[in-house]
Protein backbone atom coordinates (compact mmCIF):
# COMPACT_ATOMS: atom_id res chain seq x y z
CA UNK A 1 0.00 0.00 0.00
CA UNK A 2 1.73 3.44 -0.93
CA UNK A 3 1.96 5.40 2.05
CA UNK A 4 1.83 9.28 2.37
CA UNK A 5 3.78 11.56 3.69
CA UNK A 6 2.72 14.71 5.02
CA UNK A 7 3.43 17.66 3.15
CA UNK A 8 5.38 15.43 0.46
CA UNK A 9 3.62 13.50 -1.33
CA UNK A 10 2.61 9.51 -1.82
CA UNK A 11 5.12 7.14 -2.09
CA UNK A 12 5.22 3.74 -3.40
CA UNK A 13 7.99 0.94 -3.27
CA UNK A 14 7.80 -1.46 -5.00
CA UNK A 15 9.74 -5.22 -5.80
CA UNK A 16 9.18 -7.59 -8.11
CA UNK A 17 8.59 -11.10 -7.13
CA UNK A 18 7.28 -12.29 -11.19
CA UNK A 19 10.62 -12.83 -12.63
CA UNK A 20 11.96 -14.49 -10.72
CA UNK A 21 9.26 -17.29 -10.28
CA UNK A 22 8.42 -17.57 -13.91
CA UNK A 23 11.13 -16.43 -16.13
CA UNK A 24 12.88 -18.86 -18.86
CA UNK A 25 16.09 -20.44 -17.94
CA UNK A 26 18.16 -21.86 -21.38
CA UNK A 27 18.92 -25.47 -20.37
CA UNK A 28 17.05 -25.76 -17.75
CA UNK A 29 14.90 -29.11 -18.04
CA UNK A 30 11.99 -27.06 -16.09
CA UNK A 31 11.77 -23.60 -17.08
CA UNK A 32 13.87 -23.83 -20.08
CA UNK A 33 11.01 -25.67 -22.26
CA UNK A 34 9.71 -23.58 -25.65
CA UNK A 35 6.15 -23.36 -25.97
CA UNK A 36 6.00 -23.23 -22.06
CA UNK A 37 2.93 -21.59 -20.72
CA UNK A 38 4.55 -21.20 -17.23
CA UNK A 39 7.76 -19.61 -18.12
CA UNK A 40 8.35 -16.34 -19.86
CA UNK A 41 11.74 -14.75 -21.85
CA UNK A 42 12.05 -12.50 -18.82
CA UNK A 43 9.74 -13.46 -17.03
CA UNK A 44 6.51 -11.55 -16.42
CA UNK A 45 6.22 -8.42 -13.52
CA UNK A 46 4.36 -9.27 -10.53
CA UNK A 47 5.01 -5.90 -8.28
CA UNK A 48 4.40 -6.46 -4.46
CA UNK A 49 3.94 -2.69 -3.41
CA UNK A 50 6.13 -3.16 -0.13
CA UNK A 51 6.32 0.61 1.05
CA UNK A 52 4.29 -0.01 4.30
CA UNK A 53 7.42 -2.04 5.70
CA UNK A 54 10.14 0.28 4.47
CA UNK A 55 11.74 2.97 6.93
CA UNK A 56 14.20 4.71 4.59
CA UNK A 57 14.68 5.22 1.22
CA UNK A 58 18.28 6.58 -0.27
CA UNK A 59 18.82 7.13 -4.28
CA UNK A 60 21.78 8.58 -5.88
CA UNK A 61 22.05 9.18 -9.64
CA UNK A 62 24.39 10.63 -11.59
CA UNK A 63 27.77 12.05 -10.37
CA UNK A 64 28.39 15.09 -8.20
CA UNK A 65 30.91 16.85 -10.26
CA UNK A 66 31.55 16.11 -14.48
CA UNK A 67 35.32 17.67 -13.82
CA UNK A 68 36.04 14.64 -11.29
CA UNK A 69 33.63 12.55 -11.62
CA UNK A 70 33.41 10.26 -14.79
CA UNK A 71 29.65 9.72 -16.38
CA UNK A 72 28.42 5.87 -16.37
CA UNK A 73 27.96 5.33 -13.08
CA UNK A 74 24.98 2.97 -12.01
CA UNK A 75 22.23 5.20 -10.27
CA UNK A 76 21.58 3.13 -6.51
CA UNK A 77 19.03 3.01 -4.27
CA UNK A 78 18.86 1.42 -0.61
CA UNK A 79 16.20 0.78 1.36
CA UNK A 80 15.87 -0.44 4.77
CA UNK A 81 12.77 -2.26 5.74
CA UNK A 82 11.41 -3.17 9.32
CA UNK A 83 10.24 -6.92 8.87
CA UNK A 84 8.37 -7.00 11.84
CA UNK A 85 6.28 -10.49 10.67
CA UNK A 86 9.17 -11.84 8.62
CA UNK A 87 7.92 -11.75 5.91
CA UNK A 88 11.19 -10.44 3.74
CA UNK A 89 12.93 -13.06 5.44
CA UNK A 90 15.42 -15.25 3.83
CA UNK A 91 14.97 -18.24 5.97
CA UNK A 92 10.71 -17.88 6.42
CA UNK A 93 8.90 -20.48 4.19
CA UNK A 94 5.59 -19.13 5.31
CA UNK A 95 6.37 -15.71 3.69
CA UNK A 96 4.23 -14.72 1.51
CA UNK A 97 7.00 -13.61 -0.75
CA UNK A 98 8.44 -17.51 -0.34
CA UNK A 99 9.17 -19.15 -4.07
CA UNK A 100 8.19 -22.50 -3.64
CA UNK A 101 9.72 -23.79 -6.37
CA UNK A 102 12.55 -22.62 -6.00
CA UNK A 103 12.68 -22.85 -2.24
CA UNK A 104 13.74 -19.73 -1.74
CA UNK A 105 12.75 -15.87 -1.06
CA UNK A 106 11.27 -14.70 -4.03
CA UNK A 107 13.05 -11.20 -3.55
CA UNK A 108 16.66 -11.88 -4.83
CA UNK A 109 19.74 -10.98 -7.21
CA UNK A 110 18.35 -9.16 -10.41
CA UNK A 111 14.86 -9.14 -9.25
CA UNK A 112 13.21 -5.17 -9.99
CA UNK A 113 12.62 -2.36 -7.42
CA UNK A 114 10.86 1.01 -8.74
CA UNK A 115 10.64 3.86 -6.46
CA UNK A 116 7.73 6.50 -7.59
CA UNK A 117 6.27 9.58 -5.93
CA UNK A 118 2.79 10.61 -7.18
CA UNK A 119 3.37 8.45 -10.05
CA UNK A 120 6.77 9.58 -10.96
CA UNK A 121 9.80 7.36 -11.22
CA UNK A 122 12.71 8.22 -8.79
CA UNK A 123 14.20 4.89 -9.65
CA UNK A 124 13.68 1.91 -11.84
CA UNK A 125 16.47 -0.88 -11.25
CA UNK A 126 17.52 -4.49 -9.68
CA UNK A 127 18.43 -6.17 -6.55
CA UNK A 128 22.12 -5.98 -6.43
CA UNK A 129 22.50 -7.28 -2.62
CA UNK A 130 19.95 -8.62 0.10
CA UNK A 131 20.92 -8.56 3.55
CA UNK A 132 18.89 -9.65 6.79
CA UNK A 133 20.30 -8.47 10.12
CA UNK A 134 18.53 -9.87 13.61
CA UNK A 135 18.90 -8.02 16.80
CA UNK A 136 17.81 -10.18 19.50
CA UNK A 137 15.64 -11.48 20.25
CA UNK A 138 14.05 -11.33 17.47
CA UNK A 139 13.96 -8.01 15.70
CA UNK A 140 14.55 -8.23 11.88
CA UNK A 141 16.30 -5.46 9.81
CA UNK A 142 16.39 -6.01 5.95
CA UNK A 143 18.58 -3.90 3.68
CA UNK A 144 18.29 -3.82 -0.16
CA UNK A 145 20.67 -2.62 -2.68
CA UNK A 146 19.95 -2.19 -5.52
CA UNK A 147 21.31 -0.51 -9.37
CA UNK A 148 19.75 0.42 -12.37
CA UNK A 149 20.01 -2.01 -15.46
CA UNK A 150 23.48 -0.03 -16.04
CA UNK A 151 24.85 -2.52 -13.39
CA UNK A 152 24.01 -5.37 -16.23
CA UNK A 153 26.42 -3.66 -18.29
CA UNK A 154 29.44 -4.02 -16.36
CA UNK A 155 29.01 -7.43 -16.29
CA UNK A 156 28.02 -8.33 -20.06
CA UNK A 157 30.98 -8.91 -22.63
CA UNK A 158 30.51 -7.10 -25.88
CA UNK A 159 30.58 -8.47 -29.16
CA UNK A 160 33.66 -8.62 -30.68
CA UNK A 161 33.43 -7.45 -34.47
CA UNK A 162 34.51 -4.72 -37.00
CA UNK A 163 33.55 -1.20 -36.98
CA UNK A 164 32.75 1.52 -39.85
CA UNK A 165 32.90 5.15 -39.37
CA UNK A 166 29.40 6.71 -37.79
CA UNK A 167 28.30 8.76 -34.98
CA UNK A 168 28.98 8.16 -31.47
CA UNK A 169 25.68 7.62 -30.96
CA UNK A 170 25.05 5.20 -33.76
CA UNK A 171 27.69 3.44 -32.75
CA UNK A 172 26.38 2.91 -28.74
CA UNK A 173 23.04 2.19 -30.41
CA UNK A 174 24.78 -0.61 -32.25
CA UNK A 175 26.79 -1.89 -29.35
CA UNK A 176 23.13 -1.90 -27.12
CA UNK A 177 21.37 -3.69 -29.65
CA UNK A 178 24.17 -6.48 -29.82
CA UNK A 179 23.53 -7.98 -26.30
CA UNK A 180 19.79 -7.07 -26.06
CA UNK A 181 20.35 -4.10 -23.65
CA UNK A 182 17.57 -1.69 -22.92
CA UNK A 183 15.86 -3.16 -25.90
CA UNK A 184 12.01 -2.33 -25.37
CA UNK A 185 10.46 -0.09 -27.12
CA UNK A 186 11.39 3.27 -26.37
CA UNK A 187 14.00 2.58 -23.72
CA UNK A 188 16.63 4.34 -25.35
CA UNK A 189 17.07 7.91 -25.33
CA UNK A 190 20.07 9.09 -27.94
CA UNK A 191 20.96 12.43 -28.71
CA UNK A 192 23.16 12.82 -31.78
CA UNK A 193 26.49 13.02 -30.59
CA UNK A 194 29.19 15.04 -32.08
CA UNK A 195 32.14 12.70 -32.23
CA UNK A 196 32.68 11.00 -35.16
CA UNK A 197 34.23 7.58 -34.81
CA UNK A 198 36.99 5.31 -36.56
CA UNK A 199 37.05 2.11 -37.90
CA UNK A 200 38.71 0.58 -34.89
CA UNK A 201 37.39 -2.72 -34.41
CA UNK A 202 35.65 -4.14 -31.01
CA UNK A 203 37.50 -6.66 -29.15
CA UNK A 204 35.75 -8.91 -26.90
CA UNK A 205 38.28 -8.35 -23.88
CA UNK A 206 35.97 -5.27 -22.15
CA UNK A 207 32.71 -4.93 -20.90
CA UNK A 208 29.78 -3.40 -22.79
CA UNK A 209 29.65 -0.59 -20.26
CA UNK A 210 33.14 -0.14 -20.73
CA UNK A 211 32.77 0.16 -24.50
CA UNK A 212 30.42 1.99 -24.04
CA UNK A 213 32.44 4.52 -21.85
CA UNK A 214 34.72 4.37 -24.81
CA UNK A 215 32.90 5.91 -27.03
CA UNK A 216 32.17 8.50 -24.35
CA UNK A 217 35.49 9.24 -24.15
CA UNK A 218 35.64 10.35 -27.66
CA UNK A 219 31.82 11.93 -26.61
CA UNK A 220 32.66 13.72 -23.26
CA UNK A 221 28.83 13.54 -22.84
CA UNK A 222 26.98 11.66 -20.59
CA UNK A 223 25.51 8.34 -20.18
CA UNK A 224 22.58 7.48 -17.60
CA UNK A 225 19.17 6.43 -16.62
CA UNK A 226 16.50 7.82 -15.75
CA UNK A 227 14.01 7.33 -12.89
CA UNK A 228 11.90 5.27 -15.29
CA UNK A 229 14.49 2.97 -16.44
CA UNK A 230 15.52 4.37 -19.92
CA UNK A 231 19.05 4.86 -21.02
CA UNK A 232 19.78 8.17 -21.53
CA UNK A 233 22.84 8.91 -24.09
CA UNK A 234 24.15 13.11 -24.39
CA UNK A 235 26.22 14.64 -26.52
CA UNK A 236 28.78 16.83 -25.09
CA UNK A 237 27.49 20.11 -23.71
CA UNK A 238 28.10 22.66 -27.13
CA UNK A 239 25.31 25.73 -27.45
CA UNK A 240 22.42 23.47 -27.04
CA UNK A 241 18.62 25.80 -26.42
CA UNK A 242 16.85 24.27 -23.50
CA UNK A 243 14.42 26.00 -21.23
CA UNK A 244 15.03 26.28 -17.58
CA UNK A 245 13.15 23.34 -15.89
CA UNK A 246 13.46 24.83 -12.33
CA UNK A 247 14.09 28.38 -10.38
CA UNK A 248 15.44 27.98 -6.79
CA UNK A 249 16.10 30.99 -5.14
CA UNK A 250 16.66 32.10 -1.48
CA UNK A 251 14.97 35.53 -1.93
CA UNK A 252 10.81 34.36 -2.29
CA UNK A 253 8.10 34.46 -4.09
CA UNK A 254 7.04 31.74 -6.74
CA UNK A 255 11.00 30.08 -6.95
CA UNK A 256 11.77 27.22 -4.90
CA UNK A 257 13.01 27.69 -1.77
CA UNK A 258 16.80 26.07 -0.45
CA UNK A 259 18.25 25.27 2.65
CA UNK A 260 22.21 24.69 1.86
CA UNK A 261 24.15 24.91 -0.84
CA UNK A 262 28.03 24.91 -1.66
CA UNK A 263 30.15 26.80 -3.74
CA UNK A 264 31.89 24.45 -5.19
CA UNK A 265 35.30 25.63 -6.67
CA UNK A 266 37.00 23.26 -9.14
CA UNK B 1 52.51 -37.47 -35.90
CA UNK B 2 50.57 -34.69 -37.49
CA UNK B 3 51.81 -31.66 -37.55
CA UNK B 4 50.94 -28.41 -35.36
CA UNK B 5 48.56 -25.83 -37.29
CA UNK B 6 49.27 -22.44 -35.95
CA UNK B 7 46.37 -20.22 -37.09
CA UNK B 8 46.56 -16.44 -36.45
CA UNK B 9 43.57 -14.80 -36.53
CA UNK B 10 44.44 -11.14 -37.98
CA UNK B 11 41.09 -9.23 -36.81
CA UNK B 12 41.25 -10.54 -33.30
CA UNK B 13 45.30 -9.69 -33.37
CA UNK B 14 44.15 -6.07 -34.69
CA UNK B 15 41.05 -5.55 -32.43
CA UNK B 16 43.31 -5.93 -29.14
CA UNK B 17 46.23 -4.24 -30.89
CA UNK B 18 43.96 -1.23 -31.31
CA UNK B 19 42.24 -2.10 -28.03
CA UNK B 20 45.74 -1.55 -26.59
CA UNK B 21 46.24 2.17 -27.47
CA UNK B 22 41.95 2.65 -27.61
CA UNK B 23 41.39 2.12 -23.95
CA UNK B 24 38.43 2.34 -21.66
CA UNK B 25 38.68 5.71 -19.93
CA UNK B 26 37.36 3.82 -16.05
CA UNK B 27 39.98 1.32 -16.05
CA UNK B 28 42.93 2.65 -18.12
CA UNK B 29 45.59 5.34 -17.83
CA UNK B 30 44.41 7.50 -21.05
CA UNK B 31 41.60 9.15 -19.58
CA UNK B 32 40.96 12.68 -19.41
CA UNK B 33 42.41 13.02 -16.44
CA UNK B 34 43.77 16.44 -15.88
CA UNK B 35 46.58 16.33 -13.04
CA UNK B 36 45.26 20.02 -11.91
CA UNK B 37 41.37 19.96 -11.67
CA UNK B 38 40.99 23.65 -11.49
CA UNK B 39 43.12 24.72 -14.76
CA UNK B 40 43.52 22.59 -18.13
CA UNK B 41 44.90 24.83 -20.57
CA UNK B 42 47.16 22.09 -22.73
CA UNK B 43 44.85 19.05 -24.06
CA UNK B 44 46.29 16.31 -26.23
CA UNK B 45 43.29 14.38 -28.23
CA UNK B 46 44.64 11.19 -29.91
CA UNK B 47 42.19 9.39 -32.61
CA UNK B 48 41.90 6.01 -33.36
CA UNK B 49 45.38 4.02 -34.61
CA UNK B 50 45.02 2.98 -38.24
CA UNK B 51 44.29 -1.22 -37.83
CA UNK B 52 47.93 -2.88 -37.99
CA UNK B 53 48.37 -4.71 -41.00
CA UNK B 54 51.04 -6.89 -41.15
CA UNK B 55 54.03 -5.17 -42.20
CA UNK B 56 53.33 -2.46 -39.30
CA UNK B 57 52.07 -4.05 -35.92
CA UNK B 58 52.47 -1.12 -34.33
CA UNK B 59 50.69 2.07 -35.74
CA UNK B 60 52.05 5.84 -34.89
CA UNK B 61 49.55 7.68 -33.06
CA UNK B 62 48.32 10.97 -34.27
CA UNK B 63 47.07 13.29 -32.37
CA UNK B 64 45.92 17.42 -31.91
CA UNK B 65 46.59 20.04 -29.47
CA UNK B 66 44.73 22.74 -27.76
CA UNK B 67 46.63 25.13 -26.04
CA UNK B 68 45.53 28.36 -24.24
CA UNK B 69 48.09 30.60 -24.45
CA UNK B 70 47.02 33.22 -22.05
CA UNK B 71 46.04 30.56 -19.13
CA UNK B 72 49.01 29.51 -20.01
CA UNK B 73 50.90 32.86 -19.43
CA UNK B 74 49.06 33.07 -16.01
CA UNK B 75 48.93 29.68 -14.62
CA UNK B 76 51.91 27.89 -16.47
CA UNK B 77 51.21 25.15 -18.52
CA UNK B 78 48.70 22.62 -17.19
CA UNK B 79 48.85 19.62 -19.48
CA UNK B 80 46.77 16.49 -19.45
CA UNK B 81 48.41 12.84 -20.69
CA UNK B 82 47.10 11.79 -24.07
CA UNK B 83 43.66 11.37 -24.18
CA UNK B 84 43.03 7.97 -26.78
CA UNK B 85 39.93 8.35 -28.45
CA UNK B 86 37.80 6.18 -31.12
CA UNK B 87 38.01 9.65 -33.67
CA UNK B 88 38.11 8.89 -36.63
CA UNK B 89 40.30 12.75 -37.73
CA UNK B 90 42.40 15.44 -36.38
CA UNK B 91 40.04 17.69 -36.49
CA UNK B 92 37.53 15.87 -34.79
CA UNK B 93 40.67 15.58 -31.67
CA UNK B 94 41.55 19.31 -32.12
CA UNK B 95 37.79 20.00 -31.80
CA UNK B 96 37.54 17.82 -28.52
CA UNK B 97 40.80 18.91 -27.03
CA UNK B 98 39.31 22.51 -27.69
CA UNK B 99 36.41 21.47 -25.65
CA UNK B 100 38.66 19.69 -22.69
CA UNK B 101 40.46 23.19 -22.20
CA UNK B 102 39.51 25.30 -18.99
CA UNK B 103 41.58 28.34 -19.17
CA UNK B 104 40.79 29.91 -15.51
CA UNK B 105 39.13 28.03 -12.03
CA UNK B 106 35.34 27.71 -12.10
CA UNK B 107 32.67 27.86 -9.40
CA UNK B 108 29.28 26.78 -9.02
CA UNK B 109 26.63 26.50 -6.99
CA UNK B 110 26.63 23.08 -6.07
CA UNK B 111 24.71 20.01 -3.67
CA UNK B 112 22.12 22.54 -3.01
CA UNK B 113 19.55 20.65 -0.98
CA UNK B 114 15.76 21.12 -1.02
CA UNK B 115 13.35 19.58 1.60
CA UNK B 116 10.20 18.58 0.11
CA UNK B 117 8.19 19.14 3.15
CA UNK B 118 8.46 23.10 3.18
CA UNK B 119 6.93 23.53 -0.82
CA UNK B 120 4.21 24.16 -2.84
CA UNK B 121 2.51 21.35 -4.63
CA UNK B 122 3.20 23.14 -7.81
CA UNK B 123 6.92 23.42 -6.52
CA UNK B 124 7.28 19.42 -5.06
CA UNK B 125 5.85 18.48 -8.76
CA UNK B 126 9.05 20.57 -10.22
CA UNK B 127 11.58 19.10 -8.03
CA UNK B 128 10.19 15.71 -9.00
CA UNK B 129 10.51 15.88 -12.61
CA UNK B 130 13.93 17.08 -12.77
CA UNK B 131 16.63 14.75 -13.87
CA UNK B 132 20.21 14.09 -14.94
CA UNK B 133 20.60 17.02 -17.94
CA UNK B 134 17.93 19.12 -16.82
CA UNK B 135 18.61 23.20 -16.27
CA UNK B 136 17.82 25.15 -13.30
CA UNK B 137 18.47 28.89 -12.37
CA UNK B 138 19.91 29.17 -8.71
CA UNK B 139 19.57 32.48 -7.04
CA UNK B 140 21.43 33.45 -4.10
CA UNK B 141 21.22 36.26 -1.83
CA UNK B 142 24.25 37.41 0.20
CA UNK B 143 24.44 40.25 2.92
CA UNK B 144 27.98 41.24 2.62
CA UNK B 145 28.68 40.20 -0.98
CA UNK B 146 29.09 42.47 -4.24
CA UNK B 147 26.62 42.34 -6.15
CA UNK B 148 24.36 41.36 -3.53
CA UNK B 149 22.33 38.72 -5.68
CA UNK B 150 24.14 36.34 -7.97
CA UNK B 151 21.71 34.04 -10.29
CA UNK B 152 23.75 31.34 -12.06
CA UNK B 153 22.20 29.02 -15.01
CA UNK B 154 23.21 25.08 -14.30
CA UNK B 155 22.54 21.43 -16.22
CA UNK B 156 22.14 18.57 -13.33
CA UNK B 157 24.47 16.36 -13.41
CA UNK B 158 23.31 14.20 -10.56
CA UNK B 159 20.01 13.84 -8.22
CA UNK B 160 20.06 12.15 -4.80
CA UNK B 161 16.83 11.61 -2.65
CA UNK B 162 16.53 10.55 1.23
CA UNK B 163 13.09 9.52 1.94
CA UNK B 164 11.66 8.77 5.70
CA UNK B 165 8.25 8.64 6.95
CA UNK B 166 8.33 12.07 7.85
CA UNK B 167 10.30 14.12 5.37
CA UNK B 168 11.89 14.01 1.51
CA UNK B 169 15.39 15.70 1.20
CA UNK B 170 16.50 16.21 -2.55
CA UNK B 171 20.31 17.22 -3.11
CA UNK B 172 20.85 18.44 -6.39
CA UNK B 173 24.05 18.39 -8.30
CA UNK B 174 23.95 21.18 -10.66
CA UNK B 175 27.67 21.65 -12.54
CA UNK B 176 27.95 24.80 -15.03
CA UNK B 177 26.10 24.58 -18.58
CA UNK B 178 27.05 25.61 -21.87
CA UNK B 179 23.20 25.68 -22.69
CA UNK B 180 21.44 28.56 -24.32
CA UNK B 181 18.81 30.33 -22.63
CA UNK B 182 15.51 32.52 -24.43
CA UNK B 183 17.04 35.93 -25.41
CA UNK B 184 14.64 38.32 -23.50
CA UNK B 185 14.47 41.83 -25.12
CA UNK B 186 15.18 44.75 -23.13
CA UNK B 187 17.18 42.66 -20.28
CA UNK B 188 19.69 40.69 -22.28
CA UNK B 189 22.45 41.89 -23.75
CA UNK B 190 23.60 41.45 -27.37
CA UNK B 191 26.45 39.42 -28.19
CA UNK B 192 26.32 36.76 -25.05
CA UNK B 193 26.85 33.41 -25.98
CA UNK B 194 24.69 31.97 -23.31
CA UNK B 195 21.26 33.63 -24.84
CA UNK B 196 19.26 32.71 -28.56
CA UNK B 197 16.31 33.05 -30.21
CA UNK B 198 13.92 29.60 -29.65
Amino acid sequence: MAVSIPNCGTYTVEMDYGASTNAFVLDSAVAGLLDSTTYFLEGTTDWQDVTAYVKQVSINRGRQNRFRDPTGQPSTAVLQIEDLDYRFSLVNEGSPYWNTAKGRLGFELNSGVRISRNGTYLFTGIITQYDQRIENPSRSLVTVNCSDELFRLNNTKVAAGSAIPERSDVRINKVLSSVNAFNKPGQRVLEEGIANLGNAPIDASSSVMEYLMRVNNSEQGRIWVDGAGKFHFDKRLVGKFQAIDGYLSDTGGTAIPYTTFDIVSN
Amino acid sequence: MSDFVVTINEAELAAILADFYAASNDQRPNDFTPTNPSVVNTVNVAIAPPIPTAGNLQPTIEYAQAVVASSVAEFGVQETPLVVTLLETLDDAGDLAGYLTRPVPAFWFGNIQVVMNGLTNAQRTTISSLDIGSQISVTKSFPNSTPSTVTQVMALEGISHDITPDRHIVTLYPNPSRIITNFILNTDKLDDDAKGLG
